[in-house]
């Protein structure tokens, strides 16, 4: 039975309400970094408070109190988004969804599972494995993400998801908190206001899950190939086969190379793919020898059970690994087909070589056959040029990307700021629902319909960055602050 | 990059900058499961403090509070992508707190005040250390082994004392105790940031008069001093704390004075585990139950020592060794560490808590460690907490099942 919350009156009598420095603090930043960064495109930084509910009544208690105090209300999850998610951007109270991590229920019989919204994907996946239980899909932030938080940014490329499709496709039901604090069970169609909506439909407290039995075998194999556009081709023969991948990533020489430290010696230049299937030992089989098949006909060098088991034991970590080498991480990731993606690819190593910056990506397979493309522009931010010489690549990826119908993988904070100019059809979906239930404005403010940077800036800040930077280059006083592998200078 | 950072509170952002704040560290952390804020893991934590620098934020309770939550036991690092040194973050911070005298934390700084007097952090006199010793205990002069007793069996914990010298005199070793001579090997004081410290004597106007400076250096190199001069060659630990300390930390502070440790280092564990496999061992009685090992992380995580206590308790006829779900260098830390035993007590005994469930989880009647500082925090969570389950250490159970008792 939940604890039926009063209205809250004074936030600072409510015990599960802090307004310390510190928890504020580090409540207010994600994996963008420190809060204040990025304030350009935030007028207030820092939350004012930090609230952790661990009940659907208590969410409603904290959102009607911001309502009648016009404060902003941030929804926070694992707060592992890039893209400031879940950053305040007009102070207000952040809503911690950590505290709701309780599984409710497990049905073996319709094999799903009733929890709350908060739960970490690897605590959830621990839990489920014990009853000899898997979920279908999960994000390859999950030892820190939670279930609601990859609801939010509209999760659909991860492991299980060219299989099993979307979050969306995986939940049956969810209990959600509305804007103006009315708590709500909610099915079908309705859930599609709180899928990659970043919370401004509202809060969501708990749901049901689609789960599976554990698979009898997990497996793969690891080849790597001459160009992308190799790789490019065997995703989409593989994502529309009966026998789907559980997992497929393709990354570039540079990409394999800072992560693992090393490449195998007999490997390809142009880039890696790694597959994996699940399922019965003879469905696992089948895939395995169909993608191999595949790979050698396109003229694909098998690098080894050993590389590919390390690179499949990171998948969930694999994009943090890139820090073992560089300081600093900007990345700029695009939903697309994977056709699309060496147009873009090739482009993106256009340019770097331009700046004189580094540059590299990895893709997954996401569900309908489409691809999170990821561009990375690894840099050390206290060298300025070359670190904003990097985001110029990216911001110019992001024009470049819109002509090859990619779209933004996340939105957040930063990439809220092309949705008016690039995804106008998005855009104009995340309006409708921010003014049919956040009339306000107050759920998760600046993020998806309004942006407190203009593009015109923003396009002028790193064109300009991107001029200066190609003068230097031909002036020859750019310098590449990092270590270029021979892979980089040789590849295909 | 450094112009950045406060005059007031310089620290190496090149330490700070190293974490990518994707919080693969924060559901497995010892403070995170027992607060529930992000500012007590490592990640938040880190966040919190480059916040404080770059803005020059005025050091307050808060955050020396927050700082001093954590127990050290690096399951962070362990967890860490790219494996950023936390713990060594974390002491060199406190380090940094003491030095501006905001730290440390609570009731810590007393067991630096005990240590400069009484060469303990418990407050017992230093004459009395050597009062655990039996008289059935053979201690020798001249031995070049030599037995590192540490502070809390030699005044919380007389049992453990006892129990490993009888275990090394049934294999024929009489071992060099340092008694009076041995001093605190500084484990509290260097996770806790004490490492340099100015000691102050209340006066009668209420008015504080300094009467030192507590230097964890000379206070190390007294230790080695002393074996050294003893001709010891070889120390057993029946500590983790300690023989971590001596392992990982000693030669830093005897480096400086241009040395390298004049002996070798061994845990208990480690020791009887050489015995078995040189077939010098063989137990006397069984012991019939369903047992759990718990990983120290002083010994576990932090020196690599996993597999030895396991084959020593496999190797006892009858027992039924089970594994926690998490074990090995996914071990949960008993919460002892860090200085949160003595900083945040009743918490310190939450975190036991929740780990002696784990136990129970899995049906062990009896939770074995090879700790004595994890022992402590059991035994209190059992006493608090009621747990149908016995705590023992390994030299406990060796010298029951070997009725040296």
């Amino acid at each position: 039975m939940t604890e039926i919350v009063q209205e809250i009156k004074d936030i600072s009598d409510v015990e599960w309400v802090s307004t310390r420095i510190t928890e504020r603090l580090a409540a207010s930043g994600d994996t963008t970094g420190i809060p204040y960064y990025h304030f350009r495109w935030k007028k207030k930084w820092l939350a004012d408070y930090v609230a952790w509910p661990r009940n659907a009544e208590q969410v409603a208690a904290i959102i009607k109190f911001a309502q009648k105090n016009q404060i902003a209300v941030v929804p926070r999850g694992g707060g592992t988004c890039y893209y400031g998610s879940a950053s305040p951007t007009r102070g207000g109270v952040i809503v911690d969804t950590k505290p709701l991590d309780k599984i409710i229920e497990i049905n073996k019989e319709k094999m799903w599972a009733h929890i709350q919204s908060g739960i970490v994907w690897e605590v959830l996946d621990r839990k489920l494995a014990k009853q000899g239980l898997a979920l279908k899909v999960t994000p390859q932030s999950a030892p820190a993400s939670t279930i609601a938080g990859w609801l939010a940014i509209g999760g659909k490329a991860g492991i299980g998801t060219p299989k099993y499709g979307t979050i969306l496709d995986n939940i049956l039901e969810m209990e959600v908190v509305r804007p103006d604090g009315t708590i709500e069970t909610i099915t079908g169609a309705d859930m599609e206001t709180f899928y990659g909506t970043s919370g401004i439909a509202g809060i969501v407290v708990s749901l049901k899950l689609s789960i599976r039995e554990m698979p009898e075998r997990t497996d793969g194999l690891m080849f790597s190939f001459d160009s992308i556009e190799h790789a490019c081709h065997l995703t989409e023969e593989l994502a529309s086969t009966s026998i789907k991948p559980v997992y497929l990533r393709v990354t570039d020489p540079e990409y394999e190379w800072r992560s693992q430290g090393g490449l195998p010696q007999n490997s390809r230049k142009g880039c890696f793919v790694l597959v994996t299937y699940d399922g019965t030992a003879d469905q696992v089989e089948k895939g395995i020898e169909y993608a191999r098949n595949l790979f050698k006909k396109a003229g694909g060098t098998d690098v080894g059970k050993e590389h590919y088991q390390k690179s499949w034991d990171d998948r969930f970590i694999i994009e943090m690994k890139l820090k073992l080498e560089v300081p600093t991480l900007s990345m700029q990731n695009f939903w697309m087909k994977p056709k699309n993606v060496s147009h873009l690819a090739r482009k993106m190593y256009e340019i770097a070589d331009k700046y004189k910056i580094n540059s590299c990506y990895y893709m997954v397979l996401g569900a309908g056959g489409m691809v999170r493309f990821c561009a990375f522009a690894p840099s050390d931010h206290r060298y300025w040029m070359h670190f904003m010489s990097g985001k110029a690549m990216l911001h110019k990826l992001v024009k470049m990307g819109f002509k090859y119908d990619a779209k933004l993988y996340t939105l957040g904070l930063q990439n809220t700021v092309y949705l008016k100019k690039y995804q106008k059809k998005e855009y104009n979906h995340f309006k409708t629902v921010r003014d049919q239930w956040d009339p306000n404005g107050l759920m998760n403010p600046d993020k998806l319909t309004g942006s407190n940077l203009s593009y015109s800036r923003l396009n002028l800040m790193f064109t300009m960055n991107g001029w200066i930077r190609r003068l230097m280059t031909l002036f020859r006083v750019a310098r590449n602050i990092l270590q270029v592998p021979r892979w980089v200078k040789e590849r295909t | 990059m450094r112009r950045l950072f406060t005059k007031n509170f310089d620290f190496d952002p090149d330490k700070i900058v190293m974490c990518s704040n994707c919080s693969t560290c924060r559901w497995t952390c010892t403070s995170y499961e027992e607060w529930g804020s992000e500012a007590m893991f490592a990640g938040g934590r880190l966040r919190m403090l480059r916040a404080y620098v770059e803005k020059n934020l005025p050091i307050d309770e808060h955050f020396v509070e927050a700082i001093y939550s954590c127990s050290v036991c690096e399951q962070c690092v362990e967890r860490c992508p790219i494996k950023v040194p936390y713990g060594e973050i974390v002491e060199d911070l406190r380090k940094r707190l003491v030095e501006i005298g905001k730290g440390p934390y609570g009731k810590l700084g007393a067991m630096g005040d005990r240590v400069f007097h009484e060469h303990n952090p418990y407050g017992g006199e230093a004459k009395e250390r050597a009062n655990w010793i039996t008289p059935d205990l053979k201690i020798s002069d001249d031995s070049n082994i030599g037995y590192f007793v540490g502070c809390t069996a030699s005044y919380r914990r007389p049992e453990i004392g006892v129990a490993t010298v009888r275990m090394l005199n049934h294999f024929g070793i009489e071992p060099q105790i340092l008694g009076t001579d041995e001093y605190c090997c500084c484990s509290p004081l260097i996770r806790t940031g004490q490492i340099v410290m100015p000691i102050f004597k209340k006066q009668e106007d209420g008015s504080k008069k300094k009467v030192g400076t507590l230097d964890v250096k000379s206070i190390i190199n007294h230790n080695i001093e002393e074996f050294k001069s003893r001709g010891v060659d070889q120390i057993i630990y029946s500590c983790s704390g300690c023989f971590r300390t001596t392992t990982l930390d000693w030669p830093k502070f005897y480096r400086e004075k241009g040395g390298i440790l004049p002996f070798s280092t061994q845990h208990l564990s480690q020791f009887l585990a050489v015995k078995l496999k040189k077939g010098e061992m063989k137990w006397k009685n069984g012991y019939n139950e369903r047992v759990t090992y718990h990983d120290p992380c002083h010994l576990g995580r932090h020196v690599g020592v996993f597999e030895e206590p396991r084959e020593v308790i496999k190797s006892i006829p009858g027992i039924d060794l089970v594994e926690m779900d998490r074990n090995r260098y996914e071990s949960k830390c008993c919460g002892a560490g860090g200085g949160l035993k003595g900083g945040f007590g009743e918490n310190a005994t939450n975190i036991a808590s929740r780990r002696i469930e784990q136990a129970l989880e899995v049906g062990a009647t009896t939770l074995i460690s090879s700790c004595v500082f994890c022992k402590l925090n059991f035994l209190d969570a059992v006493k608090r907490d009621g747990h149908d389950i016995k705590i023992v250490n390994i030299e406990d159970l060796f010298s029951d099942l070997m009725e040296l008792g």
